[in-house]
């Protein structure tokens, strides 16, 4: 049986372990882009291919947060994403 | 609101079996096919492709509960399978998330019904009750709507006679139901708020369609024995006064086919608008079919379905169509009968004028004045003609009331008994 590769000391031998993670608070658009590009790239998906048109429909579905409408603190507020892959029917 | 309704029709039962045997009540259970074409129709196009559908439905009525009066209640269906959507500055995307929208109105409709011939026109106008529901896969509380509203029902339209027990027939149906479209999803976002539409449906109707006799045309005398049913009755003419003016026979009901042409406010204001575009270049026109109900010879009901359109260069096919009742008027000493009418009901328009980036579609209330000459040709053939002044709400094109003045030249079809 040939050794792998953390056996022969190339790599640190380590097993999967969750309490090596510690939870953490991040904030600002750093955190924010990768959650709004991940439901923009699912949007694409869908078929809505136009930019303007996915920007769009991630403000018209986020969950609105603070004053109503936009505001400073929370813009337009908490992104939804199966809301907006949801999309709309006649009534709702 | 359900409650009151229901105390009403067990009113109208209750007075209706009273009057039975004074009156010859008449009864039927009907089922209906056709086509709805529904008033939101950029919604509908939306998220299902189209904004018609056929649909089914079923009822009864009871007829000549007092003088051709009768009650009416239908239960209809209307499926309609189409998608999620994202509508996007007037761009719809689909979402591949399958829709089903079901809508069942009940409609309670009062009316006249003409009780001899075989041709036997009818109209009224009632409530509906809609039952309105929507679902999709994957739903959440609260993602699906299941909602109930009240709203309007009119109803125009003709029975054949075929038996004294079977009839055959058309019918036109217009319904006003407001409060479900138009606060959230698809509806919203094209401002349409009106859930009904127009159906066109043929009809089938079972029952005792016609009673033995009708003592307010045809009184029988109480010691002659009754003629039997005949699958072709004839009514009866009036039974004449021992003295004074000799009755004036009267066709029991009468429908006219006529072309018309009119001239167009809002049409005009365009013009003025637009010079270079020549939108007065040509002028609109269609059909209208009219059908009275005469319950005396000087006197009767009408339903009128008028259609007209404009065509032209600059224009993507305006079209109004009318759906209206009212009565008429008519001195009928002469094969000259001068008569006047004032019928009500309401307006469907749509159409554009691409160049001016004008594209509408709605339902307006109308109100149409008229009258003119009806010249009797044989006592089953006439001919018609009419100058009508129509008055339309107009929300849909020009945002104002709009004037038009009709102009039709028709022939008319003199039916049932004289």
């Amino acid at each position: 049986m040939l050794p792998n590769a953390a056996d022969l000391g190339f790599f640190p031998r380590l097993s999967p372990s969750f309490s090596r993670y510690d939870p953490g608070f991040l904030a600002g658009t750093s955190m924010a882009s990768p959650h709004v590009a991940a439901v923009a790239a699912l949007l694409y998906s869908q078929g809505i291919t136009n930019p303007a048109a996915i920007e769009a429909a991630i403000k018209r579905f986020a969950r609105d947060l603070g004053a109503p409408g936009r505001d400073d603190e929370f813009g337009y507020g908490l992104v939804d994403a199966r809301a907006a892959l949801r999309g709309m029917g006649v009534v709702r | 609101v359900k409650r009151a309704t229901g105390v009403a029709l067990i009113g109208l039962l209750v007075c209706a079996v009273e009057t039975q045997a004074q009156t010859n009540l008449g009864f039927r259970g009907y089922v209906t096919f056709g086509p709805t074409y529904l008033s939101a129709t950029e919604t509908f196009d939306a998220v299902a492709g189209k904004s018609s559908e056929n649909g089914i439905g079923f009822g009864g009525s009871l007829d000549n509960i007092w003088e051709g009066l009768f009650i009416d209640v239908g239960l209809s269906k209307l499926k309609i399978d189409g998608e999620r959507v994202f509508v996007f500055e007037g761009t719809v995307f689909p979402l591949d998330i399958p829709l089903t929208i079901e809508m069942r109105p009940i409609d309670v409709i009062v009316g006249w019904r003409h009780t001899a011939g075989r041709w036997r026109p009818y109209g009224g106008g009632g409530i509906s009750l809609t039952h309105y529901t929507e679902r999709s896969p994957f739903a959440e509380s609260g993602d699906d709507v299941d909602v109930n509203e009240m709203g309007l029902a009119f109803l125009g339209g003709v029975d054949f006679t075929a038996t004294p027990w079977l009839g055959i027939g058309a019918e036109v149906r217009y319904r006003r139901i407001t409060g479900i479209l138009g606060a959230g999803g698809v509806s919203q976002e094209f401002g349409e708020d009106q859930l009904g539409g127009v159906s066109f449906a043929a009809r089938v109707s079972v029952g005792r369609l016609i009673p033995p006799a009708v003592p307010s045309r045809a009184p029988a005398p109480a010691a002659e024995p009754r003629p039997p049913v005949r699958a072709a009755p004839l009514p009866q003419r009036p039974a004449p006064a021992p003295a004074g003016p000799i009755p004036v026979p009267y066709p029991a009901g009468q429908t006219t086919v006529a072309w018309q042409w009119l001239t167009d406010s809002a049409i005009h204001d365009a013009a003025d608008v637009a010079p270079s575009l020549d939108l007065n270049d040509s002028t609109p026109r269609g059909f209208s079919v009219t059908t009275t109900a005469n319950y005396r010879p000087w006197f009767g009901a009408t339903t009128e379905i008028t259609a007209s359109f404009w065509t032209g260069e600059a224009v993507d096919l305006i079209q109004r169509w009318t759906l209206m009742v009212g009565p008429t008027f008519i001195a009928r000493q002469n094969r000259v009968r001068p008569f006047g009418q004032v019928l009500v009901g309401a307006a469907y328009s749509r159409g554009g004028i691409p160049d001016l980036g004008l594209s509408f579609e709605g339902w307006d209330f109308a109100l149409q004045p008229g009258g003119g000459v009806e010249v009797a040709m044989s006592p089953r053939l006439g001919l018609r003609a009419s100058i009508d002044g129509r008055l339309l709400s107009d929300e849909a094109l020009s945002g104002k009331t709009t004037t038009q003045w009709r102009f039709t030249l028709g022939v008319t079809f003199f039916h049932g008994g004289f």
